[in-house]
């Protein structure tokens, strides 16, 4: 990029946007797909969005919540096509990907990881609205108003979605242990 | 009140947006109930066993992947009109209906004032003639644009 375009507000805008969200929304869409390829697409797909809008962005009341809100629509519509191959092949992708990772990472706590993995397959089972909430307040601290403006729902619908998926969650652990 | 309803005050409570009447009723009721009590553990568990599942790093080529289509989309929109108006443009089939339909007008018009200059003299000599000599052509003659005569007028007049 040259100089004369740093210049310019709309690449330097949208830039200081991306720096600021990208983590963030990789993150919320790799934890609503568990797909590291798929999230990398989509994380592009929400800023290609963010930028042919972006002028109108500047004076967005709730910049935040509108960025979360494409990422959330975006990765449930992924969530409902691929619901077929977000399982086997995503699985073996995944797992070699953080094989890969703990080569790297020869100290890397054993427990910690299975409880991670625990946590990570027992959300996937969780249905979109549950784990949508559930990831947005746990993982990423919005509030109930502001989950609620993402997920277009009410404060009293993200309560008691909180409430059921934090119960079935509890629950899928509880079981898994028990297998273990 | 039940212990489902207080369960779901808990979980309330542990994301810090339970009301202080609520609450206090929540204190009173787990005062008085293990099981909810125990309810409260496990969910507290809960939170930390999810915190476990730390944050991924982002790829390292995502912006680079980012800006790469961003480009490749303004190439295109430049390839299709030539001009850039924002980040929106004109559907491809629309602009070129849109520069089929300005060739047509243009067409239409450059013909019709050619035709006029050209046609318009012997045009009304042939008008004249005709209704002077034969006092009957049934078919209408436009002279010019500003002056449209018909034969037919010209033929009542001369034959009330």
């Amino acid at each position: 990029m040259s100089r004369g375009d740093l210049k310019n507000d709309r690449p330097q805008s949208f830039l200081e946007i991306f720096n600021q969200y990208q983590e963030r929304i990789f993150n919320f869409v790799f934890r609503m797909t568990q797909d590291r390829y798929l999230s990398e697409d989509l994380t592009q797909e929400v800023f290609l969005k963010v930028y042919r809008k972006e002028p109108a962005l500047k004076a967005h009341p709730n910049l935040s919540g509108w960025i979360f809100r494409i990422a959330r629509n975006l990765s449930l519509n992924a969530l409902r096509n691929e619901s077929s191959k977000i399982s086997h092949e995503n699985y073996i992708r995944n797992e070699s990907q953080e094989a890969g990772l703990r080569i790297n990472q020869p100290d890397y706590d054993l427990i910690a990881r299975e409880t991670s993995q625990s946590v990570k397959n027992a959300i996937g089972e969780l249905n979109g609205s549950q784990r949508e909430v559930l990831i947005l307040r746990e993982y990423h601290d919005f509030t109930y108003q502001e989950i609620a403006e993402i997920t277009q729902s009410s404060v009293s619908a993200v309560k008691s979605l909180l409430f059921r998926a934090r119960e079935s969650l509890r629950k899928k652990l509880n079981n898994q242990e028990k297998i273990l | 009140m039940s212990c489902q309803k207080m369960r779901e005050r808990i979980s309330t409570r542990l994301d810090g947006e339970l009301n202080q009447s609520e609450a206090k009723e929540l204190e009173e009721h787990l005062k008085r109930c293990p099981s909810c009590q125990e309810y409260e553990r496990s969910l507290t568990e809960l939170a930390l066993k999810m915190k476990s599942w730390k944050d991924e790093k982002t790829p390292d080529n995502l912006q680079a992947s980012l800006f790469r289509r961003i480009l490749e989309k303004e190439k295109k929109r430049t390839r299709v009109l030539g001009l850039s108006f924002g980040y929106y443009r004109i559907p491809a089939p629309l602009a070129w209906a849109a520069v089929l339909l300005f060739a047509f007008l243009s067409f239409h018009l450059a013909r019709n004032t050619f035709l006029e200059k050209e046609v318009t003299p012997l045009g009304r000599e042939y008008e004249v003639a005709t209704v002077q000599k034969e006092k009957a052509v049934p078919k209408k003659i436009f002279i010019t644009s500003e002056d449209i005569v018909s034969v037919t007028t010209n033929y009542e007049s001369l034959n009330p």
